[in-house]
C-alpha cells in the first residue's frame, strides 16, 4: 500500500518514463566515453553521417512499434523494402519518378494491407501471417525483376531521387527529415488520436478493446497498412541512395535491427506499453554503438555480439522495472 | 471399487481420527478481512461440507489448506503435526490435494499424462517409463469409473469426465485430504451420480474429504457434518443429522427470521425498454422471456453455471442467440456487434474485470475514456488534458483511489477497480446497464458505494439488470428479482415476495414455494 501512495504523491509532469532511463542512459554514456577515447567521434561530419545512415531503419522501427504496440510485429518489413525498392525502379524506367514513387510505395502499403485484412479480419497470428508475406513477397520482388538489379534509370529523374536518399536541404540531410516527419506523424497519431489510443489498447487487453466497443480488426488493419507505410517509404529512400532497384535491399538484417531498436527503446514486446519515440532511441542506441566500435576499429564480428547482447539485457532491464510494479498488486 | 491404496501413512488412519485441524485462521488482503479466527477440521472417513455465500471466505480457507496463501495468524496441524506450506506442492506432497472449479488439466496433454505431470513414473535412466504410467493411469481411471483409453487427449473429454481424471490425479498423489470444490457445478445428473459412488467408497478408504457447494439438497445423505462460513468468520460446525436447511440457510444469509427489503422500489415505466422473447442459446440457458422498464433494478440470481453470464452478454452482443428475439424500446434489436449494442445505449459491466473490464497496464484516465474517446477530441487530436479532467471528476464522484487519473489501473484494489470500469461506462450515455456481479472481490465499504451508484442510475431513469449470486445484495437492491436455474428462469419474487427463503429454494430446486 505505501508503493501505491508514493506512486500518487508523484507529480505527472515530473514522472520520466522508467523504461527510456537505461537505453537513455547507455546513450549518454556512450557518446562520453567514445569523446574521449576517439577524437573523429565528436564531429558534425560524423554525427550527420551517422544520422543520415540510421534514418532509413528510424523509419523501420518507427513503423515496426505499431505490430509490436499491439502484441504482435511485423516480419515482412524486409521483402517490402525489396519490392518497393524493385516497382518504384521498374516504373521509373519508363514513367519517370512520380508514377515510380506512387507504384512503389503504393505496392507496399498493399502489402501491409492485406496483412491487416489475414490478421485483423481472418484472424490468423501476426508472426504466421508476416512469416508467410516474408517470403511471398522477397519472391515477388525477384519475380518483378527478374532476379537482377534494375539500373539505368532515366535523367533527370535519377538526381531527384538520389535527393530523397542522399541529399541535403540546406545543411540537414533530406532522409533525416524525412525520418523526422514519420517519426513526429507516427507520435502523434499514437498519442493524440482515438485509433492511435486504439493500438495501446488492444495490445493492453484485446477483450477488453472489444468490450469497450472498439473495432479492433480495422485497428489490427491499421496497424498494419501503417508499418507496411513506413516500410515502403524506407525502402524508397534506401533505394535513391542506391540510386536502382535492388531485389534483395531488404533482405539483410534490417527487419532484426528494426525489431531490435524498438525492444532496445523499451516498448514492450507483449504489447501495451512503449511509443515510437523510445524507438527512435533504440535506434540512436545501436547506431552510435556501432560507429564509434568502427572509430575504435573493433571488428564488425564482435560489433554483432555486443548488440546481440543489449537487446537481451534491455529485456531483462525492462522486466526488472515491471516485475517491482506488479509487486505492489500483492 | 475395492483396491483403492489406502493412505500411506503408517498403519493408516482410523475412521474418526482427525487429519486436518486449522484453528484460529486469519488471513487479510488490502482493505479486506477475508478470513477471521476460523477454527475448522476434517476427520479420516469423513466428508465435512464448507457452505458460504459468495465472498464468505470458503475459498481463501481452500486455498490456504491448499497452501496457495500463507495465512497471516493461525494453525493447520495434519495428523497432528504443525505445518506450514510455502506452496502448493508442500501441501500436495503432505497428502491435500485440491480439485478446483477450473480444471488445473493441459488440454493438450493425453489423460495419463496429466494424471502423472509434475510426479512422472521413472524408469532406471532417469526417462519416463511409459508402458508402467499408462498402466498406472489404467487401473486410477477404473477406479473413478471411466471407461475412455489412458491416451485420449483432455481436450476431447467433457466437463465431467475431466472432473473424474481431476479426481483420479488427486487419487495418484494418495491424497489424505480432498478438497472438491463445488465439484458438481458443472456436471449431470448422471455424472454427479457416479462422483458420489466415488467420495463414498473414497470414504471407506479413510479419506477426508472438505466438500465445498452451494447445492444444499445434493449435501443430503452424503456430508457427514456442515460448517457455514459467513463473512470470513464460522458460524458453527454442526453433525449434519442435527441440522435442517432452513437453519443453514439462515446460518448463510444471517437473517435468523425472514429479511426485511432494503430498497423502496421506486416508480417506473409500464412500457418495458428492453424486452427479450424466448431468447436461448444451446448449452447456456433457454427460453428466456424477460422485461426491463426505465428505472427498475432487476436481479437475475442463481448458482455458477445457470446462465446468468451468458445472458447479459448476449443482450451485450458479444454472444448471438440461436433464437428468440430481442426488442429495446419497442423495436426489434439485433445489431451485430458490441460496437452497435454500446452505440444503442447497452452497456455491461463485466464479471471478469481483469481480463474483459479494464487494461490494467494502462492509466485510469486511459480506461475511462475507452469507450468515449471521440468526447475528448480537441483541434489537436485526443487531448490527455481534458482527459485527466474528466478522470478526476468521475474519480471524485466515485470515490476511487489513489485520486490520481494518471495511476495505471492494475495498481489499483478490486473495489476501486471496479469503480474505474463503472466510470468508464458512466461517461457515456447509455439507458440499460448490465452488471455482472458487480461486487464480487469488493470490500464492504466499495460494494456499499457501488450499490448507491447503482440506485442513483435508477434514479436518473436508467433501465438496469444485475446478476447476482450474492443473496445480501440481491435483497439489498433489486426491485424485482428473477431466479435462474441450468439456463432457465423458475421463478420471479417483486416487492414483498423478495425473501431469501424462496430465494434460495428457487436457485437451488428450481421450485417454487
Amino acid at each position: 500500500m505505501t508503493a501505491v501512495a508514493g506512486h500518487a504523491s508523484l507529480r505527472p509532469r515530473l514522472r520520466i518514463d522508467a523504461a527510456i532511463i537505461g537505453p537513455g542512459l547507455a546513450l549518454a554514456a556512450m557518446i562520453i566515453v567514445y569523446s574521449i577515447l576517439s577524437p573523429h567521434f565528436l564531429t558534425i561530419s560524423n554525427f550527420t553521417n551517422v544520422l543520415v545512415q540510421c534514418s532509413p531503419l528510424l523509419i523501420l522501427a518507427a513503423g515496426q512499434t505499431f505490430p509490436i504496440l499491439m502484441g504482435g510485429l511485423d516480419l515482412s518489413q524486409g521483402s517490402i523494402v525489396s519490392l518497393v525498392s524493385v516497382v518504384t525502379a521498374g516504373v521509373m524506367l519508363d514513367h519517370g519518378l512520380g508514377l515510380g514513387a506512387i507504384a512503389g510505395i503504393g505496392s507496399g502499403i498493399l502489402v501491409g494491407a492485406a496483412n491487416g485484412v489475414l490478421i485483423g479480419r481472418f484472424r490468423i497470428q501476426p508472426f504466421i501471417v508476416t512469416l508467410g508475406m516474408l517470403y511471398m513477397i522477397a519472391g515477388a520482388a525477384m519475380v518483378y525483376s527478374g532476379g537482377s538489379s534494375v539500373f539505368g534509370l532515366p535523367e533527370p529523374d535519377v538526381d531527384r531521387f538520389f535527393w530523397f536518399g542522399g541529399g541535403f536541404l540546406g545543411p540537414i540531410p533530406v532522409p533525416l527529415i524525412i525520418a523526422a516527419i514519420l517519426i513526429a506523424v507516427s507520435h502523434l497519431v499514437l498519442t493524440r488520436t482515438p485509433i492511435g489510443r486504439s493500438v495501446y489498447a488492444v495490445g493492453g487487453n484485446e477483450q477488453v478493446a472489444l468490450m469497450s466497443g472498439i473495432d479492433v480488426g480495422r485497428t489490427k488493419i491499421f496497424i498494419y497498412m501503417m508499418s507496411g507505410a513506413f516500410a515502403s517509404i524506407a525502402g524508397f529512400v534506401l533505394s535513391g541512395r542506391v540510386i536502382s532497384g535492388q531485389p534483395i535491399l531488404g533482405a539483410g538484417d534490417l527487419l532484426l535491427q528494426s525489431i531490435g531498436a524498438v525492444i532496445i527503446g523499451g516498448t514492450s514486446i507483449f504489447g501495451g506499453r512503449g511509443g515510437v519515440l523510445r524507438s527512435a532511441l533504440g535506434v540512436f542506441v545501436v547506431a552510435f554503438m556501432v560507429n564509434g566500435l568502427n572509430l575504435l576499429a573493433i571488428s564488425t564480428f564482435i560489433q554483432e555480439i555486443i548488440v546481440g547482447a543489449i537487446i537481451i539485457l534491455s529485456v531483462w532491464l525492462n522486466s526488472l522495472h515491471r516485475s517491482g510494479s506488479t509487486k505492489r498488486l500483492a | 471399487m475395492t483396491d483403492i491404496d489406502a493412505p500411506r501413512a503408517g498403519a493408516g488412519p482410523r475412521a474418526g481420527d482427525e487429519i486436518l485441524r486449522v484453528r484460529g485462521l486469519r488471513k487479510t488482503f488490502p482493505g479486506v478481512v477475508a478470513l477471521d479466527a476460523v477454527d475448522f477440521d476434517v476427520r479420516a472417513g469423513e466428508v465435512h461440507a464448507l457452505l458460504g455465500a459468495n465472498g464468505a471466505g470458503k475459498s481463501t480457507l481452500i486455498k490456504v489448506v491448499a497452501g496457495l496463501y500463507s495465512p497471516v495468524g493461525g494453525e493447520i496441524a495434519l495428523s497432528g503435526h504443525p505445518v506450514k506450506f510455502t506452496g502448493a506442492a508442500d501441501a500436495m506432497a503432505a497428502g491435500v490435494s485440491v480439485i478446483y472449479q477450473d480444471f488445473a488439466l493441459i488440454p493438450y496433454l493425453s489423460v495419463a499424462e496429466n494424471i502423472f505431470l509434475g510426479n512422472e513414473i521413472l524408469g532406471p535412466l532417469g526417462l519416463v517409463d511409459w508402458t508402467a504410467t499408462h498402466r498406472e493411469a489404467r487401473r486410477l481411471l477404473d477406479l473413478v469409473g471411466c471407461a475412455f483409453p489412458t491416451e485420449t487427449m483432455v481436450w476431447e473429454l467433457g466437463t465431467g469426465q475431466r472432473q473424474l481424471v481431476e479426481v483420479a490425479k488427486a487419487l495418484r498423489r494418495e491424497a489424505r485430504v480432498l478438497v472438491l470444490d463445488e465439484p458438481t457445478a458443472s456436471l449431470s445428473q448422471g455424472e454427479s451420480a457416479r462422483l458420489f459412488d466415488l467420495i463414498r467408497a473414497l470414504k471407506h478408504k479413510q479419506v477426508g474429504m472438505i466438500y465445498v457447494s452451494h447445492r444444499l439438497d445434493e449435501i443430503a445423505g452424503l456430508v457427514d457434518r456442515v460448517t457455514v462460513l459467513r463473512d470470513g468468520k464460522s458460524m458453527g460446525t454442526f453433525p449434519a443429522v442435527e441440522i435442517d436447511r432452513r437453519k443453514i440457510v439462515s446460518l448463510i444469509t444471517g437473517h435468523d427470521t425472514l429479511p426485511t427489503r432494503l430498497r423502496q422500489s421506486a416508480s417506473h415505466d409500464e412500457k418495458p425498454l428492453l424486452l427479450t422473447k424466448q431468447l436461448s442459446r444451446k448449452g447456456e440457458f433457454e427460453d428466456i422471456s424477460i422485461d426491463l422498464r426505465r428505472g427498475e433494478i432487476v436481479v437475475i440470481t442463481g448458482l455458477i453455471g445457470s446462465g446468468r453470464t451468458e445472458l447479459l452478454e448476449t443482450l451485450f452482443r458479444a454472444r448471438r442467440p440461436d433464437s428468440g428475439e430481442i426488442f429495446l424500446d419497442g423495436r426489434r434489436y439485433d445489431s451485430a456487434s458490441v460496437r452497435s449494442a454500446i452505440r444503442d445505449g447497452i452497456v455491461l459491466i463485466p464479471e471478469d474485470r481483469r481480463g474483459h473490464g479494464l487494461c490494467v497496464i494502462l492509466p485510469m484516465y486511459e480506461n475511462i475514456a475507452m469507450a468515449t474517446m471521440r468526447r475528448f477530441l480537441g483541434a489537436l487530436g485526443l487531448s490527455r488534458r481534458s482527459e485527466i479532467q474528466h478522470a478526476d471528476t468521475m474519480i471524485r464522484a466515485l470515490h476511487i483511489k489513489p485520486a490520481d487519473a494518471t495511476a495505471e489501473a492494475g495498481t489499483l484494489s478490486g473495489g476501486n477497480q471496479q469503480k474505474v470500469v463503472l466510470a468508464k461506462w458512466l461517461s457515456t450515455d447509455a439507458s440499460v446497464f448490465l452488471f455482472d456481479e458487480p461486487t464480487q472481490g469488493v470490500d464492504v465499504g466499495a460494494k456499499n458505494e457501488i450499490h448507491d451508484i447503482v440506485r442513483n442510475l435508477a434514479a436518473r431513469r436508467k433501465a438496469i439488470l444485475i446478476a447476482s449470486s450474492d443473496l445480501e445484495e440481491v435483497l439489498g437492491i433489486a426491485d424485482r428479482v428473477l431466479a435462474m436455474r441450468q439456463g432457465r428462469i423458475v421463478g420471479e419474487f417483486s416487492g414483498a415476495a423478495i425473501q431469501a427463503s424462496g430465494l434460495v429454494e428457487a436457485i437451488t430446486h428450481g421450485s417454487v414455494s
